[in-house]
């Protein structure tokens, strides 16, 4: 029996504190997201993915890169996530690049407030201690139970990145772990 | 009830200002804060604290923290009922409520306690020599044996608390925060690393907390209390208390219990009762200190015969007594301090009974500084009472250790041990590290580390407070050094001088015969006397392992912390070896024991597994289609009209798409797009057929092997264009396939230049079937549909009122059909488009269920015949099989024993009556009379009710089944019993020859 809460009215749950909630999360609406792979190691991958975005290929392992309204997440090797608020061409990076339209796929929440850290902590193994993980920094990594994507956009601010069909989950997943913490939903 | 006779009236951590009400066993008491329920109990003078697991012996406190082997107690009511609690790690709060266990009626009156008296029939291994036979009643035995032997009741109510997990990194973990560990915080704070400090109590402090110790002229507690605030104040050091570090595992990974909330009646602010840390440390600092060994004798487990150090710990730190007149009974110099404090704290010290021979000046002016009598080479052979000691029995040793001479017995209400010192080399060990034995301290302490820590301490055998503060010091400037950071040895403070603990040893006093019978206990917590561990040894249960197993010794809540090395120094004795040849037992994850709330955290209830929903879902709620879990998904089962229940939708929706038309989600489909140069190349290899004349265009059905030459999936693979690909596969096995895929390109073949994404939450998908799709879709599209444009196995990229879809010209009921794949956003909009334009031809949504029933029909196979044990030819692929490329699983395929004509194949049933339904899971049997064993030929898969044929149709596996078309056998199922005459057919039980796809 299933009996998951598969949709969380917006509101304030868990804990009441006086600076009011600890974490607050919203959905971030009209990103056009595109996975972009190709071989670094083929020159005319990177220039012509270069020529696309107005920017090169961030190349360091977590590493994020910003500009012309353009922000790209290294995922993993041969592996990055291009976000932007404009519509951007899949075939604009040139013939040896792999591009999906992921825009759909993908729920992007938005979690911001001063326990944001803390309660990421509590699903997400790797190191988010500010000295190790800020903004500048994603990484394809774990949530709980699911694959995600952390995106830090400022000390506490972060982009979640989570497959579509998970998104009632993973709502249910950020007000039960963040109870403690006090955490709001905003309006869709 | 304010009334506590055995406590001081002033001292110790405790405030008196703040008195608190608790129960036990129905009897209200009062404490104080900064009590445990153990030291609140001793304070109101209630010493029957339990009843001993085997023989109901009358037991009390044993120790004050983690050591305490007898008072376990069932804590709290209701839903929040917990068992197995040591009272020593309680600590108290307003209104708590504690039972005793183990005893029924009471604890005075216990009618358990018969056992005692019937000792002899209960050896140790007795349960495996006396409930041998008959071997089928052993689940009663157990039954009965589970409720006589011990311990608490598990609630049977929901938990209300919830718990949490949390990750953290850092440079320097110490755990333990006692002299030495604080000291390491120092150090390794100072210099900037990331420090967490962990210690299992409500403060920090260790050892320092129960003696009357002096650093820099101060009282411990006061320089404790210091040291946390400089602690505290560093940003870059975390303090845990009330955390114990339960397990240390792999690449410095350790994980923390912290009790969050047990020290309160109930959680607050929805803060979780515990939460686990996980923890991985560059460097980890050991301070977990030493706890003392108590000295076996008989009826030592008498209320009262209590370790030294937890009778010195109760009078200091909570001003509670454990009695008026004590014996202290040592092997070592520890004690005289400790006599000293109980003497100060005003209990009648009625000797030192020490059983070295000489004694050196330190001690002997503490003795009588304190004006206590000290009688050397002497040992407690016996304690007396049995509700409360009430006195013992002293003799004189010889040089061998023999009690000789006269016997004296003293009065007294408390008998102290101090059998020597165990180091805690739990984590250590549980790290790998490598243990050796000190002849001098009797202990075993650490030697080899294998994992990036060092020991600081009593827990590596330094127990002077002088040692362990600069061992802790040390220790902790080093780990921060190792992980990266400049540093020295904080400064180590003066502190007062403590005895050198060097133990005359005599691990079991052997007794008189006067006394003969008096059980000498090893293991207080499972009942085990010294002469079970010489039965163990006469029964030729030499190692320590199968003396653990024979015995329960070191088994329990206290996981043998005062029990094991007596045990294996008398183990050792009966061997005529070393101890360190006979060795520990393995130190086992966790230290303590941690709720099983706890471990499971958030992931309980219906977040065990996590849940997907497709982008339809609240269409198919609004209809009110039940879900059915199927991987992670929840998919719509089918659209009950008013009064009808899912199995006659189920019929309905699927006669229905048969004679006219209907739609269904097709979401959940794993879809992966395979793009780059070497796509062609990397389809050929993990299929059994080939692609290599799949036009751009075109969709071909494909299945791929496991490396074991078994079937893995099916699916459909389209060419897009000339290097990208979209395939799908089963809803269950999308993401094994991916992981499978990927682990091939990356590992196997890192030369292919290809590259995969899941694309499942990417493309939504409907199927539409029936003989009016074509129909429905062209109103809704002007892209042309006709057979020559979109044929049986075609693709075409089209709008569909304005949405650019994927069209795929492929069907899984055998009906003329088309799978449309949409971005998830306009799923709605394509929906509804279809449900309007095809009212005129009475078009349905149809459901999971009626989905089914059509590929039965049709044979197709799912889940159910892709069961990991079928081939490729027992499914009927053979044909598809390619006998020009390699592919995986290619060559195992060929092995004998999946060729042979008689193994399962793919076939059809239908009941003889055409009226019963077969049972899925029946077994395919000759004749369910013959003598047993009866050949099992075979298994249902899938069975179904045939709306369209009007009788219950079924798919099987059957050994040759696609020769034995036309036979009749029996299924018979062994869950429900029943059994179905069936007729073997061919698995297709609609249109075989495919003529109504292709229309």
């Amino acid at each position: 029996m299933v009996d998951l809460t598969l949709s969380l009215a917006p509101g304030t749950y868990g804990a009441e504190n006086r600076e009011g909630p600890g974490v607050t999360v919203s959905q971030r609406h009209g990103l056009h997201i595109l996975h972009l792979a190709g071989d670094l190691s083929d020159t005319d991958f990177p220039t012509a993915a270069r020529h696309a975005l107005g920017l090169p290929l961030p190349q360091l392992a977590g590493e994020t890169r910003d500009g012309h309204g353009v922000r790209v997440l290294w995922l993993a090797p041969n592996r990055w996530l291009v976000v932007s608020g404009h519509k951007l061409e899949t075939d604009a990076f040139g013939e040896k690049a792999s591009v999906n339209d992921v825009g759909q796929g993908r729920s992007v929440l938005r979690l911001s407030g001063r326990s944001v850290r803390d309660l990421l902590c509590k699903g997400c193994p790797i190191d988010l201690d500010p000295q190790s993980f800020s903004a500048g920094h994603a990484a394809a990594t774990l949530l709980g139970h699911l694959n995600v994507v952390i995106d830090c956009i400022a000390d506490d601010v972060f982009d979640l990145y989570v497959t579509r069909s998970f998104d009632h989950f993973i709502h249910d997943w950020l007000v039960r772990a963040g109870k403690e913490f006090g955490v709001r939903i905003s309006a869709a | 009830m304010n009334h506590q006779p055995f406590r001081k009236p002033t001292g110790g951590n405790i405030d008196r200002s703040q008195p608190l009400t608790f129960t036990f066993d129905g009897k209200v008491y009062q404490g104080y804060s900064g009590d445990t329920l153990a030291s609140a109990l001793m304070a109101n003078g209630v010493k029957l604290l339990a009843r001993s697991f085997k023989y109901h012996r009358p037991r009390g406190l044993t120790g004050y923290g983690v050591e305490e082997s007898n008072v376990l107690v069932q804590l709290r009511t209701g839903a929040r009922s917990e068992p197995n609690i040591p009272a020593t790690q309680v600590e108290l709060y307003e209104g708590l409520v504690a039972e005793s266990q183990n005893r029924w009626p009471s604890l005075h009156f216990d009618i358990g306690a018969v056992n005692s008296k019937l000792s002899g029939l209960f050896p140790s291994g007795f349960y495996y020599k006396t409930f041998m036979w008959p071997a089928k009643f052993w689940p009663f035995y157990e039954h009965a044996i589970r409720h006589i032997a011990g311990m608490g009741k598990s609630p049977t109510l929901e938990d209300p608390d919830s718990y949490a997990h949390n990750y953290r990194h850092c440079d320097v973990l110490i755990a333990g925060g006692g002299p030495a560990g604080l000291m390491a915080a120092l150090s390794a704070g100072q210099s900037g690393a990331r420090v967490i400090l962990c210690d299992e109590n409500a403060d920090f402090g260790g050892m320092l907390r129960g003696r009357r110790d002096t650093i820099r002229g101060k009282p411990g507690p006061e320089w404790v209390a210091d040291t946390a605030a400089r602690l505290a104040a560093m940003k870059n050091v975390r303090l845990l208390r009330r955390t114990t570090a339960a397990g240390y595992y792999d690449h410095n990974l350790i994980v923390l219990d912290e009790r969050v909330a047990d020290h309160k009646a109930t959680p607050e602010n929805h803060e979780p009762r515990h939460r686990i840390w996980h923890v991985r440390a560059k460097e980890v600092v050991l301070a977990t200190g030493s706890i003392e060994r108590p000295l076996v004798f008989a009826d030592n487990d008498r209320p009262g015969v209590m370790l030294t150090s937890a009778a010195q710990a109760y009078a200091n730190a909570h001003g509670a007594l454990a009695g008026r007149r004590a014996v202290i009974f040592t092997n070592n110099a520890s004690a005289y301090a400790a006599a000293a404090d109980l003497k100060a704290a005003g209990i009648e010290v009625q000797a030192i009974v020490d059983l070295r021979d000489s004694l050196e000046a330190p001690e002997l002016k503490i003795a009588a500084n304190a004006n206590i009598g000290v009688l050397n080479r002497h040992v407690v052979v016996a304690a007396h009472g049995a509700k409360s000691v009430h006195s013992v029995t002293v003799m004189p040793v010889d040089s061998n250790t023999t009690p000789v001479g006269e016997a004296q017995e003293i009065l007294c209400d408390v008998v102290c041990l101090s059998g020597g010192w165990t180091p805690s080399v739990h984590l250590f060990s549980q790290s790998r590290g490598k243990l050796c034995y000190d002849e001098t301290l009797s202990a075993f302490v650490p030697d080899k580390s294998f994992q990036r820590e060092r020991s600081a301490g009593a827990c590596q055998g330094a127990f002077q407070l002088d040692a362990c503060l600069h061992e802790g010091a040390k220790a902790g400037a080093q780990a921060a050094v190792a992980a990266g950071f400049a540093t020295t040895a904080a400064d180590v403070p003066r502190c007062s001088a403590d005895a050198v603990v060097k133990p005359r040893l005599l691990w079991a006093i052997p007794a008189p015969d006067h006394l003969h019978g008096g059980k000498q206990f090893v293991d207080l917590q499972n009942d085990v006397t010294a002469a079970d561990v010489g039965l163990a040894y006469q029964e030729g249960y030499h190692s320590v392992e199968h003396l653990k197993r024979y015995t329960t010794l070191g088994m329990g809540t206290d996981q043998g912390r005062t029990s094991n090395v007596n045990g294996l120094a008398i183990m050792a004795g009966h061997r005529a070896e070393a101890i360190t040849a006979v060795g520990t037992t393995t130190f086992r994850q966790p230290f303590t024991p941690i709720p099983m709330g706890a471990v499971a955290g958030l992931n309980a209830h219906d977040h065990v597994a996590p849940v997907r929903t497709t982008p339809l879902h609240h269409w198919h709620e609004s209809l009110g289609s039940p879900f059915a879990p199927t991987g992670q998904w929840l998919r719509a089962q089918g659209y009950p009209k008013d009064g009808e229940t899912l199995e006659q939708a189920t019929m309905r929706e699927a006669k229905h798409v048969r004679e006219k038309v209907g739609i269904v989600d097709v979401s959940t489909l794993g879809k992966i797009d395979v793009q780059g140069p070497d796509a062609l190349e990397f389809l050929n290899r993990v299929y059994i057929n080939s692609f290599s004349n799949l036009a751009v265009g075109k969709c071909r059905y494909g299945v791929m092997l496991r490396e074991d030459g078994l079937v893995d999936d099916d699916g459909v693979v389209t060419r897009l264009a000339e290097n990208r690909y979209m395939i799908t596969t089963t809803t269950t096995h999308a993401s094994a396939v991916m992981n499978r895929l990927e682990y091939l390109l990356d590992v196997d073949w890192p030369s292919l230049n290809v590259h995969l994404l899941s694309v499942t939450d990417d493309w939504s998908g409907i199927a539409i079937a029936g003989p009016h799709s074509r129909t429905v879709l062209t109103k809704v599209t002007s892209a042309d549909l006709s057979n020559s444009a979109v044929p049986f196995m075609g693709y075409a990229e089209i709008d569909i009122d304005g949405v650019p879809v994927r069209l795929f010209r492929i069907s899984f009921s055998g009906e003329l059909a088309y799978e449309i794949n949409m971005a998830p956003n306009a799923t709605r909009t394509v929906w509804d488009a279809l449900l309007k334009a095809g009212a005129n031809q009475e078009i349905i949504p149809y459901g999971l269920e009626a989905m089914n029933v059509l590929r039965i029909e049709k044979g197709h196979v799912v889940g159910g015949e892709l069961n990991g044990r079928t081939t490729a030819d027992g499914l009927g692929f053979g044909k598809m099989i390619s006998t020009k490329k390699a592919f995986v699983g290619k060559v195992p395929a060929r092995r004998a024993g999946l060729t042979r004509d008689d193994i399962h194949q793919l076939v059809g049933l239908v009941p003889t009556d055409e009226k019963t339904r077969i049972p899925r899971g029946a077994q395919l049997i000759a004749d369910p009379k013959a003598t047993k064993p009866v050949a099992m030929q075979g298994e249902v898969t899938s069975q179904c009710m045939s709306p369209n044929l009007g009788h219950p149709i079924a798919l099987a596996l059957l050994n040759g089944g696609r020769a034995r078309h036309g036979e009749t056998l029996k299924a018979h199922s062994p869950i429900t019993g029943q059994t179905v005459t069936v007729t073997v057919t061919n698995p297709i039980f609609i249109d075989p020859q495919g003529e109504r796809l292709r229309g």
